[in-house]
């Protein structure tokens, strides 16, 4: 209930923070970039695989937010707005990195989902597996799930599980039906359980 | 509700999405199927490892660089509400104020020639045939006003463009003879009605004019061909020399010269029409309608006057035509265009 409230009291602020900017207060941006900078940067984090790119991908998602929010109209949350061009940039990159073969989700690591590669020999502590691993490795094993994953799953279920937002504003910045939303979230949602199981030697369940 | 569906729903159950009679269901089914308990709990784990070790950091020098970058871009505030301003002006405005512009400027160029609008230059030099030199010499000798081959033209102010016509088609030089500064031959057309009823001219008269207006002007009776007025309406049956050339094409800057034109046309027992050969009625010209070729149809013994009149509104002889009456032999026709420039 308390977060609710922050997040209806951070949404007013970034109204009025575009307000203010869009009379020319650069401080307005600069508490913007303060507010959203770890969301974004996580964003393209868990998208691109690779933290330098990621700080790229972030500097450039704020600077195109700075050159378009003279024209931002206020019809949709500055959150919904600033993700959607998340999501743009994140596609573009990796589009490009793919067409330059660089991409380190396919070079570098071995496709998760092949039945053939090693799988770590961590023991099966149930749910509560994570405690047992480190923070480092359960970052890795994450990383190599979500790359197993098709992009348009790895969009939904990063904004759904990563950035918390609903069902409503994903469908926005995606321009899908809910319905739509809801049927890819479970999919990737099974899909990464099914990767993450596999990566960690627990018991395949979906097989 | 079967271990399926309960499967199909286990996102929404897991974020609580479900109504509380669904959400009562799928725990039903969990609890009676162990391989659905398992997925649910392998889906619940791989979501709770994501939204504990997906969050990431910051760099700490991300917000710094952002800034320092940002600092390097225009500034916003009033420049930029002005750039939105503009922005917020619909594309459909933009390009209908500049196809007006571009309408705007063609109309005001006379030297710009256009498909659908020759300039007057177009429509003097090339329909009529006349050469540039002699087109940018003095006027002509008002009213005998014809031209030997080498005689000068008068130039002309230069009136909005005319609506294009057939001669204007048909003999505009080519844009290789204009280069080469040669006019292309006047007979290179002739008008169907002059094929039928052209009156042989003259043999030498002993004047400069009449030797050379059959070969260096060209008609512009095609014009008039269509003009269903008899020569004794006209004339009352006055007989004129065919050979005589009595046409004349004039350009006269005044808004209010049509008046002045009918006014002559009624002193000089003539009419006034317009282009096509209908009786016209006088109106003021505009900025909009700044542009008008008619006709004044007068007896053979009241060209004279015409002429005369003529120069006082300031009417300056373009080219006299050659020697092929338009109606006949009985009249005179003086061909003037008119515009306001204001």
């Amino acid at each position: 209930m308390l977060f609710a409230l922050l997040a209806m009291a951070g949404a007013e602020a970034d109204e009025a923070l575009v307000r203010r900017f869009k009379r020319g207060d650069q401080t307005a941006f600069s508490t913007l970039v303060t507010r959203y900078q770890d969301r974004v940067y996580s964003q393209c984090l868990r998208w691109m695989g690779d933290p330098r790119i990621a700080e790229e991908v972030s500097q450039d998602i704020f600077l195109a937010v700075y050159r378009a929010l003279p024209r931002f109209r206020g019809e949709a949350r500055f959150s919904t707005w600033i993700f959607r061009i998340t999501v743009n940039h994140c596609k573009n990159r990796r589009l490009y990195r793919k067409r330059r073969h660089t991409d380190r989700h396919d070079t570098i690591h071995p496709d998760p989902r092949d039945e053939d590669r090693p799988v770590r020999q961590i023991p099966d502590q149930g749910p509560g597996t994570e405690r047992g691993v480190e923070q480092s490795e359960a970052s890795e094993i994450l990383h190599e799930a979500l790359a197993a994953l098709e992009e348009s799953q790895r969009t939904i279920i990063l904004l759904r599980d990563i950035q918390d937002l609903s069902y409503d504003e994903i469908a926005q910045i995606l321009d899908l039906p809910k319905g739509t939303v809801k049927s890819r979230l479970h999919r990737a949602r099974g899909e990464l359980a099914r990767v993450v199981s596999r990566n960690l030697g627990t018991s395949d369940v979906f097989d | 509700m079967d271990s399926f569906f309960a499967s199909n729903r286990l996102s929404d159950y897991i974020d609580g999405q479900l109504t509380d009679e669904e959400a009562a269901e799928v725990a039903a089914a969990l609890d009676a199927d162990p391989a659905l308990r398992a997925e649910h709990d392998a889906m619940r784990h791989a979501v709770g490892l994501l939204r504990k070790h997906g969050p990431a950091t910051a760099p700490p020098d991300l917000h710094a660089n952002i800034m320092a970058q940002v600092g390097q871009q225009p500034r916003t505030g009033v420049v930029v509400q002005l750039r939105d301003f503009f922005r917020q002006i619909p594309l459909e405005a933009v390009a209908l104020a500049a196809a007006a512009l571009i309408v705007v400027v063609v109309l005001l160029d006379p030297s710009a020639p256009t498909d659908g609008a020759p300039s007057m230059v177009d429509a003097r030099g090339g329909a009529i045939g006349i050469n540039p030199d002699i087109e940018a010499a003095g006027d002509l000798d008002l009213p005998t006003a014809s031209a030997s081959p080498t005689a000068p033209a008068p130039r002309t102010e230069a009136p909005p463009p005319p609506a294009r016509t057939k001669e204007a088609v048909a003999q505009k030089p080519s844009l290789d003879a204009k280069k080469r500064g040669i006019t292309p031959p006047s007979e290179a057309y002739v008008p169907d009605w002059e094929r039928q009823e052209q009156v042989p001219l003259p043999e030498t008269t002993g004047s400069d004019s009449e030797d050379t207006k059959g070969a260096e002007m060209a008609s512009t009776a095609d014009t008039m061909s269509d003009i269903n007025v008899t020569p004794d309406e006209l004339t009352g049956g006055v007989k004129v020399d065919v050979a005589t050339p009595y046409e004349y094409r004039i350009t006269l800057s005044d808004a209010e010269v049509l008046f002045s034109l009918q006014q002559l046309a009624q002193s000089a027992e003539g009419r006034l029409l317009d282009s096509g050969g209908s009786a016209m009625v006088a109106r003021s010209l505009t900025e909009e309608q700044n542009y008008a070729r008619v006709q004044l149809v007068v007896p053979p013994g009241k060209a004279d006057q015409v002429h005369k009149r003529l120069k006082e509104l300031g009417g300056r002889a373009v080219l006299p035509t050659n020697g092929t009456p338009l109606y006949g032999a009985e009249y005179v026709a003086f061909v003037i265009e008119v515009s306001y420039l204001p």
